[in-house]
Order: structure tokens, then C-alpha cells, then sequence
């Protein structure tokens, strides 16, 4: 493996929506022996050029589930690096099958670490990032229907407006309701708001632009 | 002190937690001939630009200088955008705040801003921060009710911890609900979180 590594340069992509953070990427990764940094105006055009992508949080998301550029098919290994590392971002990342997942760190050797790691076909998570899958792992997890009613919960909609919106009744609300606290171990729906804001298990800024 | 070819040049330390950070930082600044890096921490740069923590560090160590034009120009580079966090840096004596989502030119603009000696807010944050302006702030009895009842406290609850009546309690929720343009008490509490004025922050802090 070490060997390969010499002789043919392994060919990475960096993507980034805040710029400060792709230079330092690059610059990280250009300083490396054996990487080649691929240089790519498109996001698509990069991706057919690299073999690890090494990217943010919402550009990850959308290369997994773009049918067309699956990893799957092209064996493009994608990392991701963000300061986002709540529980959903995480939960999300991983479901959608990203290779990676690195947070900001006192050293770039981490970067470097990770993407060798991705490129010789293995997961790597950050350690921060590795504990709050064991934290995540240890709640019981709400189903989908019981999403949708916390994110009307936070949205500060009453139970017969919940029922509206989905479809369904008043009683089957209440019912995902009590089971979500009983989830939560909360004993509001107050409390429900607040601690899945803690654990980052709704989109704050979608319930808030309801008001908006 | 300086050799001719460098005397107009803007000497600037980079000294951020985060690494990869802290490394675009060094490569914006020196595909730029008017900006000098110094490393050597005896140095003394024209400014430093650092994360949030190492800014209030910087700007205490200022405060406590005795010739104020001794002191270090200190422009923040951070993830933190709530508007208290921010507040708090600036009223701390930090010179300058950026989120790290910024453009090139517009940290360039800051960088030359701030070593002149004034201040400088990055354009996405200075909206919100007048937007919140023209909003109308909680008191201080308020804030510690939204507290509470971000925690998920009844009203008879709150009332008794805050050793007020049950009656008062409501009329401060009812307040909060105005002020903050909601009506329910849910929706004060995710509010309330979105806009940072209770504490439920799980990033990484820089």
C-alpha cells in the first residue's frame, strides 16, 4: 500500500463553502507527499477527477444522494470536515454512508490521517465525533413520524395543528407526542423543544423561519 | 526597526485553534504582498488574528497593559454567531469579528481595517446585530424566566424557584411571547435558542 502511495499520487478533491477553511485544506494537503490536489471550478467536474473528496457538511449530503455520482459506482470516498457534530448532523452523515467525518482540530495531521484512511477503503470519525455516536447510540431513537411531530413541536404548533399538517388525528398526535417525552425522558413539551435543541435533533433555523 | 521594503507592510500573527483555519488564514495573507506573517510570539504585529477564546485572552492581557499604545489589535475569526457571544467579545475589547464563513476580500478588508485602529464587524453579522436592534430587549427578570422555561419548567415551578407569584410568572411569559413575536411557550423556547439567548450550543467552541 505504502508503495502504491509513491508511485502513483492519490488524487483529492477539496470543496468547501467557506473559503478561509478550503485554502487551509488545500494548503494542508498540498504540503503532503503523495496527495495530488485537483484543481476543479464545478463540483461535478471535481468529482469525477478525485478519489477522496474532502468537503462540508451540505456538499457531502448531496454528493451521497445524488444518484448519478454515487460513491457506489465511482468509488469516490467522501470526507467530511465541519464544526457541525450535533447528534443529527452526525446520525445523518453516517446513514448517508460518508467515509469520514472530521471536526476543526489543533493539529492539521488529523486531516492528513483521515484522508489516507478514507482512500485505503476504512471509516475514520474524529474522536469528538466517535462519542457522540456511543452518546447517540445509547438514546432510543425517534421514528420518522415522531420527527415530524417534534419539528411541529418546535415550530410551536399546537396538536391540532400538528394533526392538520400531517394528516392524521388529534389522539394519534398526542400519542407521538407522549412517546417522544417518554423518549426524551422530558416531562414538557417545553422540555421536548429544548432538549432536542441540545441535541441538535431538529433544524432550529427551519422552525424559526416559520415566523419569519 | 524596519527595512525600507517593509515599512508599509501590515505585519499580522496568525493564532487560531484550529488548524486548518489558522492555515488558510496563512495562505490568504501571503498571496497578498501588502501583509507580512510573523510568527515569533516576541515579536509585535501590527495585530493578531485569533479564535474567540485566545481573542478574550489577548483582550484581557490588553486591559491590563499600562501604555494602551502598547496594545495588540485583536480581530476574531469564530463559528460563534449568536448575537450575546459576539456582543461579549466586542464589549471585551476585541477590534474586529469575522465568522469563519467569510470571503477573502472581505477578511483582507478587515485585516487593514483593524491594524488602522478601528473597528470592523463582518457584513452578515453586523445585519443580524442591527436587525436585534430594533427589537426590544428582555429584562433581566425575563431572561430568567425564558431560562427556566427553556428547562422545561411549569410556571408554578418557575414561580417558586424565582420565589415570585404564579400570576407574575404568566404575565412575564406573556411578555417574552410579545417581545419575542411567538404565541406559545414551545415556540419562545426555540425561539429563544435559535437567537442565542438562552445557552444550548453543542459545536465545537473556537
Amino acid at each position: 500500500m505504502e508503495a502504491l502511495h509513491k508511485s502513483v499520487p492519490l488524487r483529492v478533491g477539496v470543496w468547501h463553502h467557506e473559503p478561509i477553511v478550503e485554502l487551509g485544506l488545500r494548503a494542508t494537503l498540498d504540503a503532503q507527499p503523495g496527495l495530488a490536489i485537483q484543481a476543479g471550478v464545478e463540483l461535478g467536474e471535481l468529482q469525477q477527477r478525485c478519489e477522496v473528496l474532502v468537503c462540508d457538511f451540505d456538499t457531502a449530503m448531496a454528493v451521497m444522494a445524488a444518484p448519478q455520482s454515487a460513491p457506489k459506482a465511482s468509488m469516490l470516498r467522501v470526507l467530511v470536515f465541519t464544526e457541525h457534530m450535533s447528534e443529527r448532523h452526525v446520525r445523518q452523515a453516517l446513514s448517508q454512508g460518508v467515509h469520514g467525518y472530521v471536526v476543526p482540530g489543533p493539529s492539521t495531521t488529523e486531516v492528513e490521517q483521515a484522508v489516507w484512511s478514507v482512500a485505503a477503503g476504512q471509516r475514520y470519525l474524529s474522536a469528538a465525533v466517535a462519542h457522540r455516536v456511543a452518546e447517540s447510540l445509547s438514546y432510543a431513537s425517534l421514528t420518522p413520524r415522531e420527527t415530524d411531530v417534534l419539528d411541529g413541536l418546535s415550530g410551536g404548533r399546537c396538536n391540532k395543528l400538528i394533526a392538520r399538517q400531517l394528516g392524521i388525528s388529534v389522539a394519534t398526535v398526542k400519542a407521538h407526542v407522549n412517546a417522544i417525552m417518554k423518549k426524551m425522558s422530558a416531562g414538557s413539551r417545553t422540555q421536548v423543544v429544548s432538549v432536542a435543541a441540545q441535541r441538535g435533533l431538529v433544524g432550529l433555523s427551519q422552525a424559526y423561519a416559520h415566523i419569519a | 526597526m524596519f527595512t525600507s521594503i517593509h515599512a508599509h507592510r501590515t505585519r499580522v500573527r496568525v493564532q487560531h485553534a484550529d488548524a486548518v483555519v489558522a492555515a488558510g488564514l496563512a495562505a490568504a495573507l501571503r498571496a497578498n504582498p501588502e501583509f507580512e506573517i510573523c510568527d515569533d510570539l516576541e515579536d509585535t504585529p501590527s495585530l493578531v488574528i485569533c479564535d474567540y477564546s485566545t481573542g478574550l485572552r489577548l483582550a484581557q492581557s490588553n486591559r491590563e497593559l499600562a501604555r494602551p499604545q502598547a496594545m495588540t489589535r485583536l480581530l476574531v475569526l469564530t463559528t460563534q454567531d449568536r448575537e450575546q457571544v459576539v456582543r461579549h467579545a466586542l464589549q471585551s475589547g476585541v477590534h474586529g469579528y469575522l465568522l469563519t464563513c467569510t470571503r477573502v476580500e472581505e477578511l483582507l478588508d478587515a485585516v487593514r481595517t483593524v491594524a488602522e485602529g478601528k473597528s470592523f464587524v463582518g457584513l452578515d453579522l453586523a445585519r443580524r446585530m442591527a436587525d436585534s436592534i430594533t427589537r426590544e430587549a428582555l429584562t433581566a427578570r425575563e431572561a430568567q424566566v425564558l431560562n427556566l422555561l427553556s428547562a422545561g419548567h411549569g410556571n408554578k415551578v418557575i414561580a417558586c424557584r424565582l420565589g415570585i407569584a404564579v400570576g407574575t410568572v404568566k404575565t412575564h411569559v406573556n411578555a417574552i411571547m410579545t417581545k419575542l413575536g411567538v404565541n406559545s411557550r414551545t415556540h419562545a423556547v426555540s425561539v429563544a435558542a435559535q437567537r442565542g439567548l438562552v445557552n444550548l450550543d453543542f459545536r465545537v467552541l473556537h
